[in-house]
């Protein structure tokens, strides 16, 4: 098992534009944790600093017990965070499988059972029969299985799931919902990004709500569910 | 103009010809521009300069053991390797320092390449043009003579453009190459190191081009600002093709190629504006090119 992921006192700009006001957020190993609050708060940033893709001006990032701070964005990866943006990102010209197979990193730990195509497959059973399609010819819910899918072909302990249901179909939502719940029995630690709380009780154990570029509340969801107020303040409902 | 079977059957070939050396120095140009955002104004310098290492390799064997075509190879390959070490440690010195900087930087420091690599091919070489002269025969085709040697490079031309197809299609590093072309982010968010990437694409690039200029010594001696002249084709062909799109940059090499050596039949003085013609039509028609992608990443 790896040790937890650490953010403390983050600060990000972009250009001269202050986003992120010192964030501080743990994620303990096996944890599934969501970053809550509405569009525009700081989220995506808050992944992409974790990744090293938008560099931090301030703080402290570590993990498993590895300073992550200023390190380039695949010495990151290769520390065990796997990474599936909101953009998605699948690359359109290559094959579902090539999109896969171009991820496959060994896992750090010996004991791990590895990611291979047949158990992404087994996860997501559609992108079996589209394994020779071009990336750019998935639906939206398809790409963001093979996003996921590809992220996890690299081995990682912790994944980043940029708002992982957003503009998906309520059916294909369910799937994706059932999916990440599975995903997560696997003993993957998973930090997720999220503006609907409905989505976000049916799989995370602990939330922090954002906004403004700082952290709002942290807590478990049970203990957000009894604080309408907070609810009402910063989240959309 | 000379109007009979055998005379457009040269051009064709003639034509043909330089659409492969066209196809060999844009690919580099073209996928150093798609994966890295450089535009490597000093690309047809490296290009020279691979002429001339192959013009003294090959001077050097012919001095031993006499003049022959086969002792081109050695020399193209030593020339073609050379360039691909030197193309990797200009990448890691110098073209790294430029990721993500604006443009006139980029034309800065390329611009200095190409003059420092031409002051230090004036100091080796000199000012003169070099050529390999090979006992080769003409062959009479429909009643006009062509040098069989152009269609060895048109044949040699498509094996490269084969083999940079195959590598960028079916390995893994080439899959890894075209994926940076759309988000060089994501690639590495994927744990890939994305530097190496960079000095593979920018050294194969160069060498590729090397290997070109190797090819093309015993019909087109080298000589100082030919590079320059080069250049400005080789980007009316990527941006005819489309920035990044390795099918592109072939399929407008060839019409670049043929188009030119049928313009200079036609047209002697005009041939290249010719090629900007069809260059600006494309560029209202379709503005990222023949087979270029909008989105970027
Ligand atoms: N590339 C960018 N350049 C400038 N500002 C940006 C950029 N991306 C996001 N922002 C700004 O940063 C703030 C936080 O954005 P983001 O992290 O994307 O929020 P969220 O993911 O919570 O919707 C927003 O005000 C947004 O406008
Ligand atoms: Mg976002």
């Amino acid at each position: 098992m790896s040790g937890p992921l650490e953010v403390e006192n983050l600060h990000a700009f972009y250009g001269t534009s202050h986003v992120l006001f010192g964030i501080n957020l743990t994620v303990h190993p096996g944890e599934c944790v969501c970053l809550l609050g509405r569009n525009g708060v700081g989220k995506t940033t808050t992944m992409r600093s974790i990744m090293g893709l938008v560099p931090a001006r301030d703080g402290r990032i570590t993990y498993d017990g590895r300073n992550l701070s200023g390190l380039p964005p695949h010495e990151i990866a290769r520390s065990g965070i796997g990474f599936a943006p909101d953009a998605r990102l699948i690359f359109p010209d290559l094959s579902v499988r090539d999109n896969l197979e171009i991820a496959i990193k060994p896992p750090l730990a010996s004991g791990t059972l590895p990611w291979t195509l047949e158990r992404i497959y087994k996860l997501f059973p559609i992108l079996k029969p589209l394994e020779a399609n071009a990336g750019g010819y998935l639906s939206g819910g398809e790409q963001q299985m093979l996003t996921v899918g590809r992220a996890l072909m690299g081995n990682p302990t912790l994944l980043l799931l940029d708002e992982p249901v957003e503009g998906l179909a309520p059916v294909v939502v369910q799937e994706l919902t059932q999916q990440i719940i599975e995903l997560k029995n696997t003993g993957i630690s998973i930090l997720f990004a999220e503006q609907n709380l409905s989505f976000a009780t049916q799989v995370a154990d602990r939330a922090y709500i954002i906004e403004g570029g700082r952290v709002r509340f942290d807590g478990r969801l049970e203990d957000l569910e009894r604080q309408p107020e907070i609810k009402a303040k910063y989240l959309m409902i | 103009m000379p109007t009979d079977w055998g005379s457009l059957l040269i051009q064709l070939f003639s034509g043909l010809s330089r659409a492969m050396m066209l196809f060999l120095v844009s690919s580099g140009l073209s996928l150093i521009f798609g994966v890295m955002n450089i535009l490597n104004f000093a690309h047809a310098t490296l290009w020279l300069l691979g002429g001339y290492i192959t013009f003294s390799i090959y001077t050097l064997l012919a001095g031993y053991y006499g003049v022959s075509i086969l002792l081109l190879a050695p020399a193209v390959v030593a020339a073609t390797l050379a360039l691909f070490a030197i193309g990797w440690a200009i990448e890691r010195t110098l073209v790294r320092r430029m990721y993500g900087r604006e443009l006139p930087e980029q034309l800065l420091l390329t611009f200095a390449l190409i003059l420092i690599i031409g002051d230090l091919i004036r100091l080796f070489w000199g000012v003169q043009n070099l050529r390999i002269v090979l006992p080769i025969e003409p062959m009479p085709v429909l009643g006009s003579f062509v040098n069989p040697y152009l269609f060895f490079i048109i044949a040699v031309g498509l094996i490269v453009a084969g083999l940079l197809w195959w590598f960028l299609a079916r390995t893994r590093t080439g899959k890894i190459v075209r994926a940076a072309v759309y988000s060089r982010d994501m690639v590495s968010a994927l744990g890939i190191r994305i530097p190496n990437i960079y000095a593979l694409v920018f050294a194969l690039g160069v060498a590729i081009a090397a290997f070109s200029a190797g090819v093309f010594l015993p019909i087109i001696p080298i000589g100082l600002g030919m590079d320059m002249d080069l250049i400005v084709q080789c980007f009316a062909v990527v941006v005819i093709g489309g920035f990044g799109s390795i099918v592109g940059t072939f399929v407008a090499s060839l019409l670049v190629g043929i188009v030119y050596s049928f313009s200079i039949l036609i047209w002697p003085d005009g041939a290249l504006a010719i090629i900007f013609v069809i260059l600006v039509a494309v560029l209202i028609w379709r503005p990222w090119g023949l087979f270029g992608t909008e989105m970027r990443f």
